[in-house]
């Protein structure tokens, strides 16, 4: 336990100054943008409720593009052991078991995404609370919402798709962050141990979890019976479940060497 | 700084975790943070401790379910757990007829009235099941109306009534119509199986006969039935005759008539061979009914010609059927708060120990918000009326924030384009109830 704990921290060091770059932005660049968008809006313009100025501010696509931010360095976070001083051998020589070394770099995606995801959430909040001061500025106050950030986070699919609020919904959300934590790391220790036919199980969990990230961005448009989703929630857990079982085995064989 | 960074990870995923967690919580408890409240506008809060009424406020991703029980409000908000397409449904008089999951509907012709029956699903479509057949009675002949056979005194559907399993029916005849018309127990046949039976085996049972004899001269107004509601396990027929109004009850079983009400001074408008006495109020045929299964009474409510810009005249007659028919109450009632909400108007009366409870939702003045250029998003209210012995002694606004869902199309003007007026997006009331 002692050499996981020690493990999980050095791999986290290497994370520390580019996750505090990324949540650094992730918190300041919505605001920021809102604001730039925000700027013609007057009492005399059309008023857009938040969570369509967040979207057309592009913070929805800034989210994304710090999410696939974290996912490469991840991966070089993995590779970088193999270039240079191939510390990957020493690493495979260390007295700890194999499995701390597998579930210190998962768990240090794992922090990574959810740091990531928190940053975003109160860039959210600093955002609404920008633009809720904004909007109050003129006209009265007549262009406020009551209540309006909470009805912002329940309206928006963007918003619950991050901080969902029923437990079917949250239960998804987790599905989709952890199998997107161990899919990824699977991904890359396939390749290293030129097991290349996991590619297969990785590609089905990318569409399955392409589907059910549609269906959460477009709840409303669905005519059948509503579902709680709970099928694919099952499915992307036990992928996930596959990818750690797989990928521990193949550390533990040393076929990454 | 090599310490931190030694012990950094846990540290970080508690944060993590702990920011989470209070972010969800605290939007969550946010969701009852929305107005909900009752302005009084005339008369004491008292005048509604005797009633609760309750309803929902809703739009396609949460639900506020609300009751006002001895002047006090208390509202609870539930999110759904996956959003919901707009429930479009409301009273409309004259529409198909609702009840016990089933809509029924009448397609008809000269010679043949076929009531169809669907089955609603929650999907907010329906599925055909059965259909039954009714032949009206015959038409006086006049080749001097262009409209010559076609007229009938309400759409069919008022001719509706659905008692238990059983869906009962009578043309809403006008006075055009000779011989005897009835009331008919309907029997249905597998829908899309019309070439296959033997009409035989599906007439309707014939349960109270309605002779037209007043109709066979075309002097005077002849009779009209105006149509036929069910309270409790009785048959209401509503028709008109002699410049009266007339409400009799029936036995669902034997159909005999059970007791008979009269409201005199009743005038249809235009109407051949009305002699035109002057001075009395004309009342549209087209009326809204609200029966009270419990309480066995049905108010009915008549629409009246207005003299004044702006108002909604109405009268609001209540009939109680515990004996025969009695005519419990007569109100005049007049609104001028609003125009009316078509699209998702609320409109509710009921009759209960001598007072009238209304409530109605209305779509303010073009004034009242200058910003809202279409007249779709014009602030709405809902109000709740209390009449005694036909006076106004209470009104109350429901006061939310279901107007704010209109900020966004603020400003925005009909020349510049449309914008998408998503039900699930803006929220209204529903299911309205008086208990």
């Amino acid at each position: 336990m002692k050499g996981f704990y020690r493990l999980l921290n050095f791999e986290f060091a290497k994370w520390l100054a580019f996750i505090a770059a990324v949540c650094a932005v992730a918190i300041f660049a919505p605001p920021i943008m809102l604001h730039r968008q925000l700027k013609h809006y007057s009492e005399y313009a059309v008023n857009e409720r938040f969570e369509e100025v967040y979207a057309s501010s592009g913070s929805v696509l800034l989210f994304l593009i710090l999410f696939a931010l974290v996912c490469a360095f991840f991966l070089i976070t993995v590779y970088a052991d193999y270039w240079g001083s191939k510390s990957v051998y020493t690493y495979l020589t260390l007295p700890v078991r194999r499995e701390a070394l597998y579930f210190s770099k998962a768990a240090a995606l794992v922090i990574g995404l959810l740091l990531l995801l928190t940053a975003q959430l109160i860039g959210i909040r600093l955002g609404y609370s920008l633009y809720e001061s904004k909007i109050a500025g003129y006209g009265d106050g007549q262009f406020v919402m009551r209540n309006g950030y909470f009805l912002a986070m329940v309206r928006s699919e963007f918003f619950r798709l991050l901080l969902p609020l029923s437990f079917s919904r949250m239960l998804s959300s987790l599905g989709l962050l952890l199998v997107t934590a161990t899919g990824l790391y699977y991904v890359a220790l396939c390749e290293r141990s030129r097991k290349y036919s996991g590619f297969v199980v990785v590609a089905a969990a990318a569409w399955l979890g392409i589907r059910v990230l549609g269906y959460r961005l477009n709840e409303t448009s669905h005519y059948g019976e509503p579902t709680g989703l709970y099928m694919s929630t099952v499915l992307l857990f036990a992928l996930s479940g596959y990818f750690v079982w797989h990928g521990l085995r193949l550390v533990r064989r040393g076929a990454i060497a | 700084m090599d310490k931190i960074k030694r012990h950094a990870a846990l540290p970080a995923l508690a944060a993590a975790i702990a920011i989470f967690v209070a972010l969800t919580a605290s939007t969550y408890q946010a969701k009852d943070n929305g107005t909900f409240e009752v302005r009084d506008l005339i008369g004491s809060r008292e005048a509604i401790g005797d009633v609760a009424i309750r309803g929902e406020l809703r739009d396609g991703v949460h639900r506020t379910r609300f009751r006002i029980e001895e002047g006090r409000m208390r509202a609870d908000t539930e999110l759904f757990e996956q959003p919901k397409q707009a429930d479009f449904y409301r009273y409309v008089p004259g529409n198909s007829l609702r009840s016990g999951g089933m809509e029924y509907s009448v397609q008809n012709t000269i010679s043949l009235h076929t009531i169809q029956s669907r089955r609603l699903t929650d999907q907010g479509y329906s599925i055909p099941v059965g259909s039954a057949e009714v032949v009206p009675p015959p038409i006086r002949r006049d080749s001097d109306d262009p409209n010559e056979g076609f007229r009938l005194a309400n759409p069919p559907e008022y001719g509706l009534a659905r008692i238990g399993d059983s869906v009962y029916y009578t043309v809403p005849v006008s006075s055009r119509f000779v011989g005897a018309s009835a009331i008919y127990e309907l029997k249905f046949y597998q829908w899309g199986f019309r070439s296959a039976i033997d009409p035989k085996d599906y007439a309707p049972r014939k349960l109270a006969d309605l002779p037209l004899d007043a109709n066979e001269s075309g002097q005077g107004t002849g009779i009209e039935i105006l149509g036929l509601e069910a309270v409790g396990d009785r048959l209401a027929l509503i028709f008109a005759e002699n410049g009266a109004l007339h409400v009799r009850s029936y036995d669902v079983r034997t159909g005999e008539p059970l007791g008979e009400a009269t409201v005199p001074e009743f005038r249809l408008p235009a109407r051949e061979g009305d002699s035109g006495a002057s001075g009395v109020a004309s009342f549209y045929e087209g009326y809204e009914a609200y029966p009270d299964h419990e309480r066995s009474t049905l108010t009915l409510n008549f629409r009246r010609g207005s003299s004044v810009a702006d108002r909604i005249d109405m009268t609001a007659l209540s009939f109680g059927f515990a004996g025969g028919v009695e005519l419990a109450d007569r109100t005049d009632l007049a609104f001028s708060d609003g125009e009316e909400d078509t699209h998702s108007g609320i409109s509710l009366l009921s009759y209960r120990d001598g007072k009238l409870y209304a409530i109605r939702s209305y779509r303010g003045p073009e004034t009242e918000q200058p910003r809202a250029l279409f007249d779709i998003v014009r602030p709405k209210h809902l109000y709740a009326y209390v009449y005694e012995q036909s006076k106004l002694i209470y009104k109350g606004e429901i006061v939310t924030d279901w107007n704010e869902d209109n900020i966004r199309v603020y400003n925005q003007s009909p020349y510049q384009g449309s914008f998408g007026y998503d039900q699930t997006d803006y929220r209204y009331f529903t299911n309205v109830v008086i208990e």
